[in-house]
């Protein structure tokens, strides 16, 4: 009796646990069911065009693909070239209060929801920049830039503060130490932290609309000064009122986009891994 | 010349954070002087929305928590199996549960909004919006409490099996105990997620600013409160940056409880 019991609750507890990743698979397969009535309406060649105008039965997602891409990359480059030097001033030069403080500051906005930063940005980003691309990107960079420098800090205080003490003890200065030896370290666990940070950026939705100005942007490439689309925008602006194939485009992107972080998170891990095992 | 670039990066988070306390200062301040006892609740107060968001947070949490538990043990158990399938089973596990905490959280809302609005039939309500930030907080809890764990099984296992103690009584009786802290710092944190989520709510609980009816009724949370304000309702800015604030102090506890509870942990 006590083994049956035993039996049931350990079947119990097995298909208990079984539920989230359950659950993660039959949301994957449905959005991808949800995009057969796409697949069947339109054209392969329609889809990948680079006009965007469900009212005439224009849905090319190249430019959304391209418009999430560069909005992405942009705010990316930034947040390297901004998360990089305070992460290093934080871990190594900065005296305890000052790091501690910047540290706490950097965690609550790591944390902060996405509506707050894209309120903050149409209040006051948009007052130079317009609803636009530039808008757009700074408003990535404000939802991923505090968690990259945290991310970042971490490792370096981890791994980097013995190299800076070999180096000292060897007479080369502390700043040649830290950008000419733990940087070239810690390569690996920057390409990491960069393309975390991408796929975070391309994903995010909600502090972006607010400013991006969710028309699709003329050219290939957009412009950081006009309007345009992305993935996410795309989706959250046309999910409510479409139908149909519209709809099935809509299962479509973000599809897409799921993939695409996917894919960007598994070369991150790849390229890290690959530095990692050459250093 | 790295050395400016270096303070100004410091800076900047500072000078970020008070420029959102400011603003939101300055939008609190205008909204509450123009605002007359007739007029205040007008297109539904902060006050609902705050009760939504807690009752829609609180009950994904409540449902989510154990669920991404429970399945953290079973990889737990699965991984350390002396059979290959076992080990295989949990390798499969975590990919899967890595795969689900990187997918935006905009999918979740689309394919909650298709799962249980659509096919189970709940429609655009407060259940369809619990589910779906249930289904989307359970990797994120999954993966912070595989790790609490593992780090408790790493200091403990040696010991337990040493003194000849069963792996599953030694999961209960210790390493559970021993990784509290980080297990609840690991909910508090995926409350912190789900308090702010727009992406997912908006798209599966619907619009609207009454106190919450019942789980077939619609009822937005905060953050859907926020945006649908600044976005698509005229003279709603007043009562988005009131939101905004509200939503900033919850974050803010939330994350204080969090930075309380991690040192505990460690």
């Amino acid at each position: 009796m006590t083994g049956l019991r035993s039996t049931g609750r350990t079947a119990l507890i097995f298909s208990m646990g079984l539920i989230p990743p359950i659950a993660v698979v039959a949301m994957v397969l449905l959005l991808a069911a949800r995009t057969l009535p796409a697949f069947h309406g339109i054209e392969i060649g329609v889809m990948m065009s680079a006009v965007w105008a469900p009212e005439t039965g224009a849905f090319g997602v190249t430019p959304l693909l391209v418009g999430t891409l560069f909005c992405a990359t942009v705010s990316t480059i930034l947040c390297v070239l901004i998360g990089v030097p305070a992460a290093v001033r934080l871990a190594f030069f900065a005296p305890a209060f000052e790091s501690k403080l910047t540290i706490l500051v950097l965690t609550v906005l790591s944390s902060l929801p996405s509506v707050l930063v894209g309120l903050m940005c149409l209040e006051l980003i948009t007052q130079y920049f317009g609803l636009s691309v530039a808008s757009g990107v700074v408003a990535l960079f404000l939802m991923t830039w505090p968690s990259f420098t945290i991310l970042f800090f971490a490792r370096l205080r981890q791994d980097g503060s013995h190299i800076v003490d070999a180096a000292s003890a060897l007479g080369i200065p502390e700043h040649k130490a830290v950008y000419r030896l733990v940087l070239l370290k810690l390569r690996g666990d920057l390409t990491l932290a960069t393309t975390f940070t991408l796929g975070k950026a391309a994903g995010e939705a909600m502090a972006v609309s607010f400013v991006i100005g969710n028309v699709p942007h003329t050219g290939f490439l957009p412009t950081l000064f006009e309007g345009a689309h992305t993935l996410t925008t795309m989706v959250l602006k046309n999910h409510g009122a479409a139908s149909g194939e519209h709809l099935g485009m809509v299962y479509v992107a973000i599809l897409i986009l799921g993939a695409l972080i996917v894919c960007i998170n598994a070369i991150g891990a790849i390229l890290a891994s690959k530095i990692m095992k050459n250093r | 010349m790295m050395r400016i670039v270096e303070k100004f990066s410091v800076f900047l988070p500072l000078a970020v954070i008070l420029a959102l306390l400011l603003m939101l200062g300055q939008g609190v301040h205008d909204h509450l002087t123009n605002v007359t006892a007739l007029n205040f609740p007008h297109r539904g107060s902060v006050v609902e929305t705050t009760f939504n968001t807690l009752i829609i947070v609180g009950s994904a949490t409540a449902i989510s928590a154990p669920i991404s538990l429970v399945s953290s043990i079973l990889f737990l158990e699965a991984s350390q199996t002396r059979s290959g399938g076992g080990r295989r089973f949990a390798q499969v596990l975590r990919r899967i549960m890595e795969i689900g905490a990187s997918l935006p959280r905009l999918a979740w809302g689309v394919a909650g909004a298709a799962l249980f609005g659509g096919l189970l039939g709940f429609g655009v309500s407060a259940a369809t919006g619990i589910a779906a930030l249930a289904c989307m907080m359970a990797p994120i809890m999954f993966n912070s409490f595989v790790d609490g764990l593992l780090s408790a099984d790493r200091m403990y296992r040696p010991q337990l099996s040493a003194l000849g103690i069963d792996a599953r009584k030694a999961m209960r009786a210790v390493q559970l105990r021993a990784a509290a802290p980080t297990l609840v710092a690991s909910t508090v944190m995926a409350v912190g997620r789900g308090l702010g989520d727009a992406a997912v709510l908006l798209l599966t609980t619907g619009v609207s600013f009454s106190i919450l009816s019942g789980l077939d009724a619609s009822a937005s949370p905060l953050a859907v409160q926020i945006y649908v304000m600044t976005m698509d309702i005229g003279g709603g800015r007043g009562e988005a940056m009131l939101a905004a604030l509200i939503l900033l102090v919850l974050t803010a506890v939330v994350q204080g409880i969090v930075l309380f509870l991690k040192p505990i942990g460690r």
